[in-house]
């Protein structure tokens, strides 16, 4: 299909009244060309119609099959390391737009995340709240149990040496495991979103490790929280 | 997921309903997308704007797959990507969701012409294809891409000339 071909069928692929074939042309044209901005846009020109249709409740049990759906792994799979980062960071962020630029992102977002929880009353499980201290380095650990995440920030930590990395881990009745790394910026700051559960009597620690991380922590903690 | 269920799922439930015109289907329908936006949520990079954008576009999607599948006809097989709206610049959702308020889509429907708006709610609404539509209004098929096109490009542009609701 040529650029031309495409751009006519625009209106029509925005409101998704393509047949199948010619969508498949349509998507297929454009993973391999960048000549189409304004067709990416079209398609959210559309969903305003979707704006229309007045707002209606839909039945609490949609919310609980969905959310059982989503625990029983009909969502994305992830390993602990493998951390949508991104992703959480960017949905968190997406419900807040009060200005927080300038606070940073990473000492803003657990506040973001407690002010959520609070803006939620009667809803689940509220957020944990640790702080931890490692000389002038401080922060704190949020673990969000109705989001089976824990959000570790930092202020004034340097960041890790050349071939170092920070290696974040839930000890677990005396065991070890890793959840992911912690990253330090040039100001000194710090974050790490991880999809974990913690459990009573759990302890989150950081540890300077080689890059890439150990199997096991080779130095003693930074910091811990328990819980 | 419970976050961005919360404050969409009233607009999408709406969408869904509006499209099928029942609530047991307009629910699966409602599920299957924000499943698929949870599948999605690894590389999903969105600002709060397109996020809005890609969740309603995917319960459009479900629903009208659903009512094309009551009338025989094939769904698409592959989901709908988010990169799709990684390439747009500018976020119209946004500024309507923050600024214009929803009347604004109202009104700037209102302002296209109806030859225009009429192929669009059949497209948007009734899940047809602009072959089904140019044989429904008895139009080359050219004529109804055309309008699909433009109507799409004014309600932008209305919607870009709208001045900020008053907060």
């Amino acid at each position: 299909m040529r650029c031309e071909e495409v751009e006519e069928l625009s209106g029509a692929y925005a409101l998704y009244a393509l047949t199948p074939v010619e969508l498949a042309e349509v998507e297929r044209h454009l993973a391999g060309c960048d000549k189409h901005p304004a067709l990416a846009g079209l398609t959210s020109v559309a969903a305003m119609l979707g704006l229309t249709a007045p707002e209606m409740e839909p039945p609490v049990e949609l919310r609980t099959r969905l959310m059982e759906a989503v625990r029983a792994g009909s969502g994305p799979a992830l390993a602990p390391s493998a951390v949508p980062r991104g992703a959480i960071l960017q949905r968190l962020r997406g419900i807040v737009v009060t200005p927080l630029a300038g606070y940073g992102l990473a000492a803003a977002l657990a506040v973001v995340v407690v002010a959520l929880l609070i803006a939620r009353p009667g809803r689940g499980n509220e957020a944990v709240v640790r702080s931890i201290t490692s000389g002038a380095a401080s922060g704190r650990v949020v673990y969000i149990p109705d989001e089976h995440v824990t959000v570790l920030t930092v202020d004034g930590l340097a960041p890790a040496s050349a071939g170092k990395t920070y290696q974040v881990w839930d000890i677990r009745g005396g065991v070890p495991v890793s959840i992911g790394f912690l990253e330090v910026s040039a100001d000194r700051r710090g974050n790490s979103v991880m999809r974990t559960d913690i459990s009573s009597g759990e302890v989150i620690a950081v540890t300077i490790e080689p890059e890439g991380g150990s199997p096991l922590p080779t130095t003693d903690p930074l910091f811990k929280a328990g819980f | 997921m419970e976050i961005l269920y919360d404050r969409l799922s009233r607009q999408a439930f709406a969408l869904a309903y509006r499209i099928l015109g029942d609530g047991p289907a307009a629910e699966d329908a409602v599920q299957e997308a924000f499943l698929t936006v949870w599948r999605q949520a690894e590389k999903v990079n969105l600002s709060r704007g397109k996020l809005s954008s890609f969740v309603l576009t995917v319960v459009h999607h479900k629903a009208i797959d659903v009512l094309r599948a009551r009338k025989g006809t094939i769904a698409r097989q592959v989901p709908l990507d988010s990169g799709v709206f990684e390439k747009e610049g500018e976020d119209v959702m946004d500024r309507v969701l923050l600024t214009l308020g929803r009347d604004a889509v109202r009104r700037a429907l209102k302002s296209l012409p109806e030859e225009q708006l009429q192929p669009m709610q059949m497209a948007y609404f009734e899940g047809m294809t602009h072959a089904e539509i140019a044989e429904t209004l008895r139009l080359p098929l050219g004529t109804v891409k055309s309008r699909l096109r433009l109507g799409l490009e004014k309600l932008r542009t209305a919607l870009s000339s709208e001045p900020e609701a008053e907060s």
